[in-house]
C-alpha cells in the first residue's frame, strides 16, 4: 500500500493581526509615557491681611529666607538644599508645633520656594506660612 | 422541475477582530478621559518635589494655574493676578459649595517669588486662607 505524504504546513506571519497588536501597544506606550509624572500636592497657610493686625497672624518662630536653589537662610543661618532638610529634621524633632515662615527675594524662582517648602514637610512641620513681599518691593515692577 | 432551495449564511461573530476594536476603544477612552480635565494645564512645568501627598481635588477647591502673575488660567480662561480678588469673590458668592474655598496652585517653576507674593496678596484679599502647592513626584 501506497502511503501518502502529509502536506506540511507552512508557517506564515499574519500581518494584519500584527499591525492590530503593534498600534495598541503604541497608543498604550503613547500614553501612559505622558502620565508617568505623578503629581503631589503639599498643603500651607496663606497670608491674612487685616488692618488691625500685622500682615501675618502666626507667630515667628522659624524664618526660612529662600535666596536661591542652593542657599536658604534659616534664622540668619546658612544652608544648601541637603543641609536645609537635616536643619529642618533637627528642629522639628526640638517641636513639631514650631511655626515655619517662608519669604524670598523678588527674583528667586518658585521652585526654590518649593523645595523650602518640600524640606519642612519631609520634617513633618504641618505649619508652614508664608510672608509677601512688603509693599514698596511689590510695587515695584 | 424541482428547485434547489439556496443555502442560507449563517452570519456569525468574529471574536478577534471585536476584541481588538474593544481594546482600541478602552484605551482611547481611558487616555482622553484624563484630558478631559481641562482644569489641569497640561504643558506648566511644575515644580517637584520629594514630599506631598497624593493630588486630590475638593469640591471647594479651585485649581488654578499660573505662568507668571500676568498669565493665569482657571478653568481655560485668562486672568491677571489684579483680577483675582474679584473673581474668586464672585465665585465664592455664585456657589454655595465654594463658601469655604480653598485654592490649588499649580504654578511655573520658573516663575519668580514676586509674581507669587502677589499671588497670595491677591487671595489674601479674597480671605483665602488655606492653599495646596501641585509639585511633581521627585525620582
Amino acid at each position: 500500500m501506497k502511503l501518502q505524504r502529509r502536506s506540511a504546513k507552512r508557517g506564515r506571519i499574519e500581518i494584519i493581526p500584527m499591525i492590530d497588536a503593534i498600534l495598541i501597544l503604541l497608543v498604550f506606550y503613547m500614553s501612559f509615557s505622558t502620565f508617568s509624572a505623578k503629581e503631589k500636592r503639599i498643603d500651607s497657610q496663606l497670608p491674612v491681611i487685616n488692618s488691625n493686625v500685622a500682615s501675618t497672624q502666626v507667630s515667628l518662630d522659624i524664618v526660612l529666607h529662600v535666596r536661591n536653589r542652593d542657599e536658604v537662610l534659616v534664622n540668619g543661618a546658612r544652608y544648601d538644599t541637603a543641609s536645609l532638610r537635616d536643619a529642618m529634621r533637627q528642629l522639628a524633632s526640638i517641636g513639631q508645633e514650631a511655626t515655619v515662615v517662608i519669604e524670598a527675594d523678588p527674583t528667586t524662582d518658585y521652585q526654590a520656594v518649593i523645595g523650602a517648602l518640600d524640606a519642612c514637610a519631609l520634617a513633618n512641620l504641618k505649619k508652614v506660612a508664608f510672608r509677601p513681599l512688603p509693599d514698596k518691593v511689590a510695587a515695584a515692577r | 422541475m424541482k428547485l434547489k432551495r439556496r443555502k442560507v449564511k449563517r452570519g456569525r461573530v468574529e471574536i478577534i477582530p471585536m476584541v481588538d476594536t474593544i481594546v482600541i476603544l478602552l484605551i482611547f477612552y481611558m487616555t482622553f478621559s484624563r484630558f478631559a480635565e481641562a482644569t489641569r494645564e497640561a504643558n506648566l512645568k511644575l515644580p517637584v518635589s520629594r514630599a506631598g501627598d497624593e493630588f486630590k481635588q475638593l469640591p471647594q477647591q479651585v485649581i488654578i494655574n499660573m505662568y507668571s502673575a500676568d498669565d493665569i488660567t482657571i478653568n481655560k480662561r485668562h486672568y491677571k493676578v489684579a483680577d483675582l480678588p474679584g473673581f474668586l469673590s464672585a465665585l465664592r458668592q455664585s456657589d454655595p459649595k465654594y463658601e469655604r474655598m480653598s485654592i490649588i496652585l499649580r504654578g511655573n517653576r520658573d516663575m519668580t517669588y514676586k509674581d507669587l507674593s502677589d499671588f497670595m496678596t491677591a487671595c489674601a484679599a479674597a480671605k483665602i486662607t488655606d492653599a495646596t502647592f501641585t509639585t511633581l513626584d521627585k525620582r
